[in-house]
Parts: structure tokens; C-alpha cells; sequence
């Protein structure tokens, strides 16, 4: 069902995570996960630089699942420093949150998110949304070329 | 012969020219006459002059006519010198005649001019005299109303001094008057109230009494006043007699000597309670940023914890089946249960605080509409679920569209989930009027209750049906009754047990006050 591209996943709860690795691969999506558990760490793997100094600054994920709360750099901070950024302009990134604050919502849309997804409590409507997001972002969904490529 | 006709007409020719010598001076004597009488006519009033002129005229025009006469007898020339010499006497006879005649035309004129003259001049000092005697009077009025002017003027300042002492001895506001240099020079007994009396203020110059770092400013707004700066307040400390200070608001004026005119109110308390409520609204503020961060805290660290509980149990149940058995599995499914509930009351109670959170705003609302929308959400949501919803058209009111939506969804909630054990359930949307301000209702035939609990209705949490007979957090009629009150409106219910249950509510202040 889906091809190789790196799913970036911004996420401090290792449980959060263990679940999001669990819809995913419920849904058939197989595709490698890079965890980042918290905004510098995202911005250092997707900037290539401190510990993801050595990793290939062109190799872009097909999809980051950015949480908004996050430890150091939050969600929205990370999401405007990947939008001020010719590499990462047109990542796609999915806010993947348990917040339902309208702030959040529209500061997520005018930062430049591509999607708003909720994380329900409920764990089979979790795996139902998960299902969709990849299947869309992953499958459908058509990336732009990263720049300079 | 032929000397003797000769002669005979010289001597007709001599004539007729004496003849019309005559004639011509007489005409011109007549028309000096006429002239004269015309002038002395014309000389009314003291016109003496002009009478004495006409007669000068008169004289003058004989002289000519004399003197023309005497030329014309010297043109007749002709041989009968006798004749002629005769002629001549003759004419010059006349001529005197004539003049004697004129003269006494003239005489006979200057008798009734002079007395016209003389009536003009006495009919003249009449009037001269009553204009005199009016204008004497007149003075004399005008003296006595300048008198009695005066007197009511008098006496009207006297009223005013009066009136202004008064209000200066009753007045609660301090007054005083100061000299340019800013000396006491007159001050109201309110001064009491600092604990002075006015022989110590008038021995000290203003300033001494205001509070050292007030004094600069004191004396900028001193000049900008003088200078004719606009009288409005100005704010600085007062000492009192006892050495504290009281915040005084000033109005002050100069007049154009520079005494300065001041009344001064003791804005102590208000100031005191301005700043209390500044500091109160500070407070508030922070309490407010406080819940916000917390109710993000709570849609956000709660959850998690939450998702952890129910997606791992899903995870057992998934994953271990055959090792948990029928009771494992039952309990596993209660934990699920409970996360998912405890999931929606945190979304209930972050729903109820957005709304206390949220600004209102008001516009004109299509309230039927609104009715509608919320009636086909939870429609779609129960696609198996057969309901009669009746809704009035037309309804329109004021109030934020968004907060009206989140009441209908609870309202219309309420009447689906509380329909829910009939098969004919009708659930009815309109309005009513209470002194002309519409009152709004949602009313269902379903479930009812103990009108003995009404009070209770509203609450958060409060619930009048058990979990097993209908599903809910209790937070829904509070955030109904929430949204009304954003609103400055009234909501109140009346129901039966199993004959259904009315909720009223109005948007606004005026209407529906019982």
C-alpha cells in the first residue's frame, strides 16, 4: 500500500507513539518511522544538523506527524521554522493533537499545516483516523519536489 | 413842407421808439416786481436776507431799465431835437415815475415778507422751545430710570454676594480664591475637613501644604492656567493637619489679574478605589490566562493518559483474547468505556469553559435557521432514529450565531436522547412573547421530569437520569443555561415525568423577567 518514504513523527509520549506505530501498522502502512521527541530534535533531523548532523540533508520524509505540545520548541514554533525554510516549504505535515483549541486550529492553518487531525481517545476511531491520513498523505497524495533537486 | 413832414416823422418815429422804450422798462419793472413779490413768497422763516436781496435786485433791474431807456432816447436822433429833448424829459419822467412806483411795489412787498419772516422766526422759536422742554423731560426720565437701575442693580449684587457666600459656606468641595504669587487669599470652611482652620491657611502660602513631589507639577499647571489653559482637572496631594495626604482634584481659573479662583474635591477614596480595581481586574486577568493555560492542559495532558488506557486495553483485547476469557474481556471493555467517557466529560467541560472564554458577538441571527442546522446535525448522527421536529419559521433575534449553535446542539440533544424510548417523538422549536420580547422554546414529548428537581437541572454534572436509562455528562443543559446567560438572558424548564419537558429562553436582558 505505500512505498518507502520516512514518516517523521514528532511525538514526546512514548506511549502516544507506541500507538501510532500500532494504527500504522494496523492500516498497512509500513513505511519507516523516525521519531523526534521534541521540536529541536525535529528541526535538527529535518535541518540536518546536531545529532542528525551526518544525515542526508536532501532526503526529505514524505510526511511529518507533528504534535503541537511538545518540550523545548513547540508544535507551532517547529512548523514555522520548516515554512521559512526553501527545503521544507512544502513538506507535508500533518498536526496530530489532542488539542481541540480553536487558537491551535488557526494558528496551525496560517503556519502552514496541510491537515488538522484530532487524536481521539477512542483507540479504533485513533486506527480509523490514521488509516485515512496515511492513506491520503502517503498514497494520494502527490509531493512537491524538494528544491534544488 | 417837406421839412415840416420830415419833421413830423422824426418826431413819430422818436415817439413810438419812446413809446416802446416806455414799454420795455415797464415790463421789466413789472417783472422785477413779480420777482421781487415771488422772492419775498419764497422767503419763509428768517429769510430777512433774501427779501433784502430781492429789493437790491429790484433796484438794480430799474437802474438797467433807466439806463437802457436813456440809451435808446439817445439813438433816437433826428431833427426835431425840441421833440425829442422832450421825448426825453418825458421818458425820464416816466422812468422816475416808475421807479417811484417800484420802489413802493418793493416797500409794499417787504411788508408782508417781513412779517411772514417774523412768523417763521416766532413759529420757529416755538418749536426750538418745546423741543427743549421735550428733550428736558426726556432727560429728566432717563435720569430717574438710571436711578432706579442702578438701585436694581444694587440690589441684584447684593443677591449674588449673597448667593455665592452662601454656597461658599455650605459648599463640600473646598473653594479658595489666591493671590498671583499663591496665597491664601479666601478659602471655604470644607478646608475643615483636613483639619485646618482658615486663619492657617491664609498664613501660609498654597504651596507649602502640597506634597513635595506634587509641587512641580502644581506650579506647571499654575502657568499653563494662567496662560489660559482649558480648567480642567488637575490631580496633586494635600497635606492635612495631621501630616497625611489626601488627593485633591482641582478646577482652577485665573482672572485677569492672575487671582486665581480654585475648587479643589477630595478624590482619595476614588482614587483608592480605582486602583483596588485595577488591581482587581489584574487579578482577574491573570486568573483568566490561568484557567486558559489550564483548560489546555486538560484538553491535552488528560487526553493522552487516556488514549494510553483505551488504546492498550484495545491492544489486550486485540492481542491476548484467549488468555483474558469472557470476564477479562467484559472488564477490559468497562475500562474502555470509562476512558471514553471520561474523554467526553473533559470535552463537555472544555466546551463549557470555551464558551465562559470566548468573546461574544452580537449580530442579527436567523434563529430559525439556527434551529434547523442543529436539528439536521443530530439528525445525521442518528440516521435510525425517526423524529418529528417541527420548527417555527422566521424567528430572528440578536446574539453570537456560534454560542446560539452550541445551545441548540444541547437542546435538541437532549430532546432526541430523550425521546429515545417512544416511537412517536415530536420535538417542537418556537417562540412565544413576553412584553413583546420573543421567549424561545424547545419542547419534546419524551422522558419529562420531577418538576421537584428543576433547580437542579442546570447544574454541571447534575443529572436526573440514571447512566442506564440515558447516556450523559450533565454538562449540556450547563452550557446551555451558559450560552443564555453570555447572552443577559433567562432559561428555565418545565416538564412532567413521561410527558416531556419545555425549556424557554430568551437573549436578552429585557425579556422574559419573571
Amino acid at each position: 500500500m505505500s512505498n518507502d518514504g520516512i514518516i517523521l513523527l514528532v511525538e514526546d509520549n512514548p506511549k502516544d507513539e507506541e500507538l501510532t506505530r500500532r494504527a500504522l501498522t494496523k492500516t498497512n502502512i509500513l513505511n519507516p518511522i523516525v521519531v523526534a521527541r521534541d521540536g529541536v530534535e525535529a528541526l535538527d533531523y529535518l535541518f540536518s544538523r546536531g545529532t542528525h548532523a551526518d544525515r542526508d540533508s536532501e532526503a526529505m520524509p514524505q510526511l511529518v506527524l507533528l504534535d503541537l505540545k511538545l518540550p523545548k520548541v513547540d508544535g507551532l514554533q517547529v512548523l514555522k521554522e520548516l515554512r521559512e525554510r526553501e527545503i521544507t516549504k512544502n513538506l507535508p505535515v500533518v498536526v496530530l493533537t489532542s488539542s481541540l483549541e480553536d487558537q491551535d486550529l488557526i494558528s496551525s492553518y496560517s503556519l502552514g499545516a496541510n491537515s488538522y487531525v484530532r487524536k481521539p481517545v477512542d483507540f479504533v476511531q485513533f486506527v480509523d483516523a490514521v488509516r485515512q491520513l496515511g492513506f491520503y498523505w502517503l498514497v494520494l497524495n502527490k509531493t512537491a519536489p524538494v528544491p534544488g533537486l | 413842407m417837406t421839412d415840416r413832414r420830415s419833421d413830423r416823422d422824426v418826431d413819430l418815429q422818436a415817439s413810438a421808439k419812446l413809446r416802446k422804450a416806455e414799454l420795455e422798462a415797464h415790463a421789466k419793472l413789472r417783472k422785477a416786481e413779480v420777482e421781487a413779490d415771488a422772492k419775498v413768497q419764497r422767503a419763509e422763516g428768517p429769510a430777512a436776507a433774501k427779501v433784502q436781496k430781492a429789493l437790491v435786485d429790484a433796484g438794480l433791474t430799474l437802474q438797467q431799465a433807466l439806463v437802457e431807456a436813456d440809451a435808446k432816447l439817445q439813438r433816437a436822433e433826428g431833427p426835431a431835437a425840441a421833440k425829442v429833448q422832450k421825448a426825453l424829459v418825458e421818458a425820464a419822467l416816466t422812468l422816475q415815475l416808475a421807479l417811484v412806483e417800484a420802489d413802493a411795489k418793493v416797500q409794499r412787498a417787504e411788508g408782508p415778507a417781513a412779517a411772514k419772516v417774523q412768523k417763521a422766526l416766532a413759529e420757529a422759536t416755538l418749536t426750538l422751545q418745546h423741543a427743549l422742554v421735550d428733550a428736558t423731560s426726556t432727560l429728566r426720565e432717563a435720569e430717574v430710570a438710571a436711578a432706579e437701575k442702578l438701585i436694581q442693580a444694587q440690589e441684584e449684587l447684593a443677591y449674588q454676594r449673597d448667593v455665592f457666600e452662601r454656597f461658599f459656606a455650605l459648599s463640600l468641595d473646598m473653594m479658595c480664591i489666591s493671590s498671583p504669587a499663591g496665597d491664601f487669599k479666601r478659602v471655604s470652611p470644607s478646608f475643615d475637613a483636613l483639619g485646618y482652620g482658615s486663619e492657617e491657611l491664609l498664613s501660609r502660602p498654597m504651596l507649602d501644604f502640597v506634597h513635595p513631589d506634587d509641587i512641580a507639577v502644581t506650579l506647571a499647571q499654575r502657568e499653563r492656567l494662567a496662560a489660559g489653559a482649558p480648567a480642567v482637572s488637575f490631580e496633586n496631594r494635600f497635606r492635612c493637619k495631621d501630616g497625611s495626604y489626601r488627593w485633591l482634584s482641582w478646577v482652577s481659573g485665573p482672572d485677569s489679574a492672575g487671582t486665581m479662583y480654585s475648587m479643589a474635591r477630595d478624590v482619595t477614596e476614588a482614587r483608592r478605589m480605582q486602583e483596588e480595581l485595577a488591581g482587581a481586574k489584574d487579578a482577574a486577568d491573570e486568573v483568566n490566562r490561568e484557567l486558559e493555560s489550564f483548560s489546555y492542559s486538560v484538553a491535552h495532558d488528560l487526553r493522552a493518559p487516556l488514549r494510553s488506557i483505551d488504546g492498550f486495553s484495545q491492544a489486550l483485547l486485540e492481542d491476548c483474547a484467549e488468555k483474558l476469557g469472557a470476564d477479562g474481556k467484559k472488564y477490559i471493555s468497562f475500562i474502555r468505556e470509562s476512558a471514553q467517557h471520561m474523554a467526553q466529560l473533559i470535552d463537555d467541560l472544555l466546551g463549557l469553559s470555551r464558551i465562559t472564554r470566548s468573546q461574544l458577538h452580537r449580530e442579527d441571527v436567523d434563529i430559525s435557521a439556527l434551529a434547523h442546522a442543529a436539528s439536521t446535525r443530530i439528525a445525521r448522527s442518528q440516521p435510525k432514529r425517526r423524529v418529528g421536529v417541527v420548527i417555527e419559521d422566521g424567528l430572528k433575534g440578536v446574539g453570537d450565531p456560534r454560542l446560539i449553535a452550541v445551545l441548540f446542539d444541547n437542546l435538541f440533544g437532549n430532546a432526541w436522547k430523550f425521546t429515545g424510548k417512544r416511537d412517536d417523538g415530536r420535538i417542537e422549536f418556537g417562540a412565544t412573547s413576553e412584553d413583546g420580547h420573543p421567549v424561545y422554546f424547545v419542547r419534546d414529548n419524551g422522558a419529562g421530569f420531577d418538576m421537584a428537581f428543576v433547580e437542579k437541572l442546570f447544574g454541571v454534572f447534575q443529572r436526573l437520569h440514571s447512566a442506564s436509562e440515558f447516556e450523559g455528562t450533565g454538562v449540556g443543559l450547563a452550557t446551555v443555561q451558559r450560552v443564555v446567560r453570555r447572552h443577559g438572558g433567562r432559561v428555565w424548564a418545565e416538564g412532567d415525568v413521561d410527558h416531556g419537558a419545555t425549556f424557554y429562553f430568551t437573549l436578552s436582558e429585557t425579556a422574559g423577567v419573571a
